[in-house]
């Protein structure tokens, strides 16, 4: 079978990290940057990554704009006001809960819910089980909504 | 579940956007490669260790451990996972491509982190109780490929041991290790022992796993009943005990390895790390003795492994699979009983309420010991290794504490 060209799936890898990005800072040019940040390093390992590129990019977007939070964190610098009160309130109380939850299962929760990948996916992409990935995506989301809950515009 | 944050206007790449992904490329590219020229350069003035100060350039957001580092001495290490895909159509060689007959040190660093964790299993609990805990290095050790005896020689270097680390004063060594980025942990050892470090591994404990499970589980004489609360190890029978990835994982992790002595009573391993460093170089030597008789040290069979370990394994990038098929050849002549098991002598300190391990700098045998690992000619005395194949030294720790090397399992 051909291998699927890198252009032909640009556009739509593109609008994957994206929209990740913009999920998790909700600031266009910031997820610009991080979607062409991700695609130039897929089309980099392209072929090795070729298989598992939905879910290779997504984490790469998603690692990327957690690094921006992370680094923007003690500024806390607000994002820019696209975000109407109660969506920024809520953007912010993701970003605080992703950055406090531990990396596996801030990965998995990332992919699964932030890309919506399917959870076979996801746990091909972090080499674990399905069983696995479940119980991160459980304790995960146990821990997300915890601190989306205790803030005002939870979930 | 969040697409209420969406990007209410979407977005459509253009191609403005398109080329300037393009440039990031090229860019990215061309830096790339000439760090690997500057590396090449430096090579060759490895044989003046001076000690370089690190030019560290960290770039792990891509979700993959991806690090340059300056090995002391000149090399550059850039480190990232082990990628079998890079050509998937490529059928392994049949034979090992021929090793270059360079001695070659290796830094292995096991790191304890929660990756593998599956909660299903009985071990489950040793894993740290909060995956937030993130990671620590639970072993390092330097192998040492020696090309000249066709020696590999192990040392090992307790967590406690108390180092310089460069640049940032003194510590334990374990807190020279940073997640994917070996840099200081090099340093440290480069400026505190003299010894070099060629390439980098990272294992994992699902690599650890792994490999274990990839040769079909390894076999200890295990001379009396012994446990660990702490690791969930418990083996009630003793005799020959097969290990399966996560039992044996409890047990080469075991800090508080506690034995029952013909009376009914448990003692614990009074030498704490020295024990558990034993028993893991007897461990390893169990892993390759197995791993060649299962027929896994081919090409093909280490090209599987590779494969198998994308995620778990994070090596430099100087260590391609063509190196490491040519590491592998070398290894698959290297008798497992041969394997040579270091440890440095130190003596415990209290440092500020901490206990640590000062290492002895004037003992003549632990300097011949580290001449090995600097790859000083070795002096007509060899000093005893604290575990080997064959003869055990003297000093070596009772039965019940580790198993004896000779017996097979």
């Amino acid at each position: 079978m051909q291998r699927p060209r890198f252009d032909d799936e640009f556009s739509d890898l593109a609008g994957l990290a994206y929209r990740v990005a913009y999920r998790i800072l909700g600031d266009r040019s910031s997820a610009e940057d991080i979607a062409q940040e991700s695609l130039a390093r897929a089309y980099q390992r392209w072929t090795r990554i070729v298989e598992y590129r939905q879910a290779w990019v997504a984490r790469v977007a998603g690692n990327l704009a957690i690094d921006q939070i992370r680094r923007r964190r003690p500024a806390a610098a607000p994002p820019q006001p696209v975000d109407s009160e109660v969506l920024l309130v809520e953007r912010l109380d993701l970003q605080r809960a992703l950055l406090d939850l531990p990396k596996r299962q801030r990965d998995a929760v990332v992919l699964r819910y932030i890309a919506d990948l399917s959870e076979t996916d996801v746990a091909v992409l972090l080499g674990c089980s399905p069983g696995t990935i479940k119980s991160h995506l459980n304790r995960g989301t146990t821990r997300l909504r915890l601190v989306l809950h205790d803030s005002p515009g939870g979930l | 579940m969040f697409e209420q944050l969406d990007d209410t206007e979407g977005f459509e790449p253009s191609n403005a956007f398109f080329a300037e992904t393009t440039r990031r490329w090229a860019t990215r590219r061309r830096r790339r490669a000439t760090a690997r020229a500057a590396g090449g350069v430096l090579c060759l003035a490895i044989a003046t260790p001076a000690f370089l100060s690190a030019t560290q350039r960290e770039d792990r957001s891509d979700g993959i451990g991806h690090v340059d580092a300056t090995v002391a001495g000149g090399t550059t290490i850039e480190t990232e996972p082990v990628d079998a895909t890079a050509s998937p159509g490529t059928a392994p060689a049949e034979s090992f491509p021929v090793a270059d007959r360079r001695s070659t040190n290796f830094l292995i660093v096991g790191a304890d982190n929660n990756a593998c964790a599956d909660p299903g299993s009985p071990y489950a609990e040793s894993f740290g109780k909060d995956a937030s805990d993130g990671e620590r290095t639970d072993t390092i050790m330097v192998v040492r490929l020696d090309a000249a005896t066709d020696r590999v020689s192990v040392l090992s270097f307790p967590r406690d041991l108390w180092v310089r680390i460069p640049g940032n004063g003194s510590g334990r060594i374990n807190a020279a290790y940073r997640h994917d980025d070996p840099q200081l942990l090099i340093d440290a050892l480069w400026s505190e022992f003299g010894v070099p470090v060629d390439h980098f591994i990272h294992l994992d404990f699902c690599a650890f796993k792994k490999v274990v499970d990839a040769v079909g589980g390894v076999s200890v004489p295990i001379s009396y009943p012994v446990r660990d609360t702490s690791t969930g190890l418990d083996i009630a029978q003793p005799g020959c005990t097969a290990f399966s990835g996560d039992e044996a994982l409890a047990y080469v992790r075991s800090r508080h390895f506690e034995y029952m002595d013909e009376t009914g009573s448990w003692h614990e391993d009074p030498s704490s790390d020295l024990g558990r460093i034993a028993r893991q170089q007897d461990f390893m030597r169990r892993v390759l003795a197995r791993a060649s008789k299962s027929g896994i040290l081919t090409p093909r069979g280490v090209s599987a492994l590779y494969e198998a370990y994308r995620d778990d394994l994070v090596v430099d990038t100087g260590l391609t699979i063509a190196k490491l098929l040519e590491f592998a050849g070398a290894l698959s002549t290297v008798n497992a009983a041969d394997i040579r098991g270091y440890q440095i002598e130190a003596t415990a300190k209290n440092i500020a309420g901490a206990a640590v391990l000062i290492w002895d700098k004037n003992s003549p045998s632990m300097n011949a010991i580290l001449d090995i690992f600097r790859g000083v000619p070795a002096a007509n005395t060899a000093p005893a290794p604290v575990s080997a194949g064959t003869a055990p030294a003297s000093n070596s720790p009772s039965s019940a504490i580790v198993p004896d090397a000779a017996t097979e399992c």
